[in-house]
């Protein structure tokens, strides 16, 4: 019995540095995926194609990097959605329409932006 | 991870208020109705306890539902005989007079190899010994032995044994039960007494004493 509140404490402990480690980690690379996509948003408005692929090769660089460590984080649906939507973005930027690229870039930052938020401990997300 | 830490402790807290709230029944002996509550509610809670896409609350409105259809039931067979018949069922008598009605093992899917099996864990290894044995509608069977072959009772020999009644339980833990000294009519001056005698001075050394019916404290000591 005597180890019975020590083990709680540590469980509990462990599971809240988790939280904190993993939101911060997702907070962090989403946010830096996103300002590379502003990158991109700012060159396909400035009609700048050959810039925003090479933006966009960065970026995906970067996803590859991340998303690893994400599907053990997150649920693996949302990065399939993610990267189908990276997908699309890129095919949109190489036939050069400015506004399916416009409208699809907008929706994959929306996608990464709400992912840390929808990792975080609010009564929201918990009911 | 602290969304499903959350999520987990909230229907757990469910799951023991229903289990609480359903009676002790449903803890030892489930009768056909629990047992199909008790299987389905371990689904139901598994289920929007790990996947946060699932909102909390279709865990907890298939949890009261149940709740509410198990209440209903316990309420219908206690009030009605009949209702208790269709939803509990009958105890079936198995072994009748001491020998074995094959045409009701038949009805209950029950075959001589389970029915041995009970019986020697009943205790009565010989079916000869047996002069009833009535499987339950909670799936226990019940065995009563021929008159000859049960153990001997004090009434068997004329004898009046003394009233034991029921041990008073006066420290756990190391704390006093005053409601029970009170109940016992002992004052804390004989307690000290009592304990002094067992060598104890400290009422945190002792783990459990008890006092029966005839004022006879027994204390057991913390170990180390």
């Amino acid at each position: 019995m005597r180890y019975v509140v020590p083990l709680m404490i540590s469980i509990v402990i462990f599971v809240l540095l988790l939280d904190i480690i993993s939101f911060k980690y997702l907070d962090k690379t989403s946010e830096n995926l996103n300002k590379m996509l502003t990158a991109v948003q700012q060159n396909i408005e400035k009609g700048h194609w050959e810039e925003a692929k090479k933006n966009i090769e960065k970026a995906e660089k970067e996803w590859k990097k991340i998303d690893k460590k994400w599907a053990i984080l997150i649920e693996h649906r949302e990065i399939d959605e993610i990267e189908i939507n990276m997908e699309k973005l890129k095919s949109y930027v190489e036939t050069k329409n400015k506004d399916l690229s416009m409208a699809q870039l907008k929706a994959i930052k929306m996608l990464i932006r709400h992912i840390p938020q929808n990792e975080k401990p609010i009564l929201e997300n918990i009911l | 991870m602290l969304i499903l830490f959350f999520r987990t402790l909230i229907l757990y807290a469910l799951v023991v208020i229903f289990m609480r709230i359903s009676g002790k029944q449903q803890i030892g002996q489930l009768q056909p109705y629990e047992l199909v509550v008790a299987i389905m509610i371990a689904d139901l809670v598994a289920i929007p306890m790990q996947n946060k896409g699932i909102p909390l609350l279709s865990g907890i409105i298939p949890v009261l539902t149940l709740l509410v259809s198990q209440l209903f039931l316990s309420y219908l067979s206690m009030k009605s005989l009949r209702a208790r018949a269709i939803i509990c069922g009958t105890p079936t008598i198995l072994v009748e007079n001491g020998k074995i009605l094959t045409s009701q093992l038949q009805k209950e899917r029950y075959n001589i190899n389970d029915l041995l099996e009970e019986l020697r864990v009943k205790g009565y290894p010989n079916i000869a010994d047996v002069e009833y044995a009535i499987l339950e509608t909670n799936g226990s069977l019940s065995v009563i032995p021929k008159s000859n072959k049960r153990p001997v009772t004090p009434q068997d020999l004329n004898l009046t044994p003394q009233y034991e009644g029921l041990p008073l339980p006066i420290i756990i833990d190391g704390r006093i039960m005053h409601q029970n000294m009170q109940k016992a009519g002992i004052d804390m001056e004989w307690l000290n007494e009592q304990l002094k005698m067992w060598k104890i001075q400290n009422v945190k050394e002792v783990l459990f004493a008890s006092l029966d019916t005839n004022k006879v404290l027994t204390v057991y000591r913390k170990e180390g």
